[in-house]
């Protein structure tokens, strides 16, 4: 279940890189994971048939 | 993210026989409704799900003891009116004034900010998320803090991200940085756009500065705006994203101690403004001032009053006599900086009573947000049984050229009884306002005239020449 505001992958990355030393790792693997997923063309999800999910973070909340 | 009004503003929503309040929409799974004197929460089966997993928690029987989280009580939605949608409610106690952040000086945004991490913090440490990070969610109760919206809170997976990042920073680390490292106000940015300045718009704003860097501006402004740019493409589900990263209580909790540090950092650098240092009381000998305050008391004194508002405060000197003789004072200054040392003064002696709020009075009354009626203007928020308008008609008549006939308009619209303050066209500070103005474009702006137009709309009932002989106060009430 999401919340009603939507966190964005790019706000997401630096909430983990504010974190300091605790979040740097998160931070590096969900940037990894968006390297991955130039090349994979999944973003870290495995979606269902026909689901399209929504990480525009910069056009809902 | 939703509001209690003040002054009932009844909408027929469809689905409740109860009145929906026109702020609260925004969070599906609860909403806000007034009835009289009550405030009613009513919570979808979801918000219901989450209000039942999070209420016991420690977090939130603490902050209810601090009163930083507004007293709530479960009532049965059945019996309170509202539709089988809302599958339970709470009541909560109606605010005095519902005010906004952009009518708050900086130290109360900034106490906002730090309310708003407190709590999510704490919230963490039980397991428990705050959905979002808006200084709407968060109301002032004299000069204290409260956190209004019960709905806010969700249950949260350990891996879950930190949903209202963005919004903590559209709407409180921005506007609070361009106080403190630009000296630019805050307010008018945040009236202008209800959900607060972007990542975007703050890098434009905030350069880099070599010689006292900006604390805080690396990552939460130019990195925020550029992941914001990068990433604004991806079709990621976010949840999972966070999950296969790591992402964990410890980091969130990381995250919060270091945005409060930063927040608790941030200072106004209180410089000198209009009204700080230049008092208007330059231009009082003391005992004129003296019998000022006599005949305000007097004035107000003369019964009990539910609401005071004292438009140009100034220290709030008048608005503590009103506050003697009333429930709630709601005092307005158009000079932040004058509000902002009003506020931590009233802070220090844990005043409740007393809500300083910046108010330019020749910009004001329009209301913000989805069709305008989201957040209503501030005319619309409350019903004083008596305003203070005090050695303010001048300026604004006179600087803002709006008419004497206009103000006095205004004032009748919205109370029943004034104490309002004349100074003639002798007077001191009346001279130094014209002193650059063309002649005689203010030759209506007399005693004789504004007597006139007083009494077209007001029974005088008291008045007194001050003994600096070129300023008459009156205490009028509105012809019936």
């Amino acid at each position: 279940m999401f919340s009603y505001l939507d966190a964005g992958t790019g706000s997401m990355i630096v909430t983990a890189i504010a974190g300091g030393v605790a979040g740097i790792g998160v931070a590096a693997k969900m940037g990894l994971q968006r390297f991955k997923s130039k090349f994979t063309g999944k973003g870290g999800q495995e979606p269902d048939a026909g689901e399209s999910s929504d990480g525009d973070s910069s056009s809902h909340d | 993210m939703n509001h209690l009004t003040a002054t009932p503003r009844h909408t027929t929503d469809s689905m409740s026989n109860l009145a929906a309040d026109k702020g609260s929409f925004r969070d599906p799974l609860s909403r806000v409704f007034v009835t009289g004197d009550d405030v009613i929460r009513g919570f979808s089966a979801m918000g219901k799900s989450d209000i039942d997993a999070v209420w016991s928690k420690k977090f939130i029987s603490d902050a209810l003891a601090s009163g930083e989280l507004i007293a709530s009580e479960f009532v049965d939605s059945a019996s309170v009116g509202l539709d089988s949608e809302w599958v339970a409610a709470m009541r909560h106690p109606r605010l005095p004034f519902v005010s906004y952040p952009y009518e708050w000086s900086f130290n109360m945004l900034k106490d906002a900010a730090l309310t708003q991490l407190r709590l999510t913090r704490a919230a963490l440490a039980d397991g428990v998320g705050v959905k979002d990070a808006t200084p709407y969610n968060v109301q002032f109760v004299g000069s204290r803090p409260v956190f209004i919206d019960a709905g806010s809170f969700e249950v949260r997976k350990a891996t879950d991200p930190w949903y209202g990042y963005k919004q903590f920073c559209e709407m409180f680390l921005y506007p609070l940085m361009l106080q403190s490292y630009l000296g630019v106000q805050f307010q008018p940015f945040m009236r202008g756009a209800v959900n607060g300045v972007s990542p975007d718009t703050m890098r434009k704003l905030l350069p880099m500065k070599l010689l006292r860097p900006r604390k805080g501006r690396l990552i939460h402004v130019v990195l925020h705006a550029a992941a914001q740019n990068k990433f604004a493409d991806t079709k990621v589900d976010v949840k999972k994203q966070s999950a296969k990263a790591g992402m964990s209580a410890a980091v969130l909790d990381a995250t919060l101690r270091k945005l409060e540090k930063l927040v608790g950092e941030l200072s106004l650098h209180d410089k000198e403004s209009t009204w700080s240092e230049y008092s208007e009381r330059a231009h009082y000998v003391e005992s004129s001032l003296d019998e000022k305050e006599r005949f305000v008391r007097d004035a107000v004194a003369s019964s009990h009053r539910h609401q005071v508002w004292d438009i140009g405060c100034n220290d709030g000197r008048f608005s503590r006599i009103a506050s003697a003789h009333s429930d709630h004072v709601v005092a307005m200054d158009a000079d932040p900086l004058v509000v902002d040392r009003l506020y931590q003064s009233l802070r220090n002696e844990k005043n409740t009573s007393i809500l300083p709020l910046y108010v330019d009075l020749s910009d004001s009354g329009g209301g913000i947000g989805w069709r305008g009626i989201e957040r209503p203007g501030i005319f619309d928020r409350g019903k004083p049984d008596v305003v203070l308008f005090l050695a303010v008609i001048h300026h604004v008549a006179i600087t803002f050229n709006i008419p004497v006939a206009a103000q006095l308009d205004l004032l009748r619209n919205l109370t029943p009884e004034i104490v309002i303050e004349f100074p003639h066209a002798d007077d001191p500070m009346v001279k130094r306002l014209l002193l650059n103005k063309r002649d005689g474009i203010h030759s209506d702006f007399n005693l004789a005239e504004f007597e006139r137009l007083l009494g077209e709309r007001f029974d005088v009932r008291s008045k007194m020449l001050l003994s600096s002989g070129t300023r008459t106060i009156f205490h009028a009430t509105r012809k019936s």
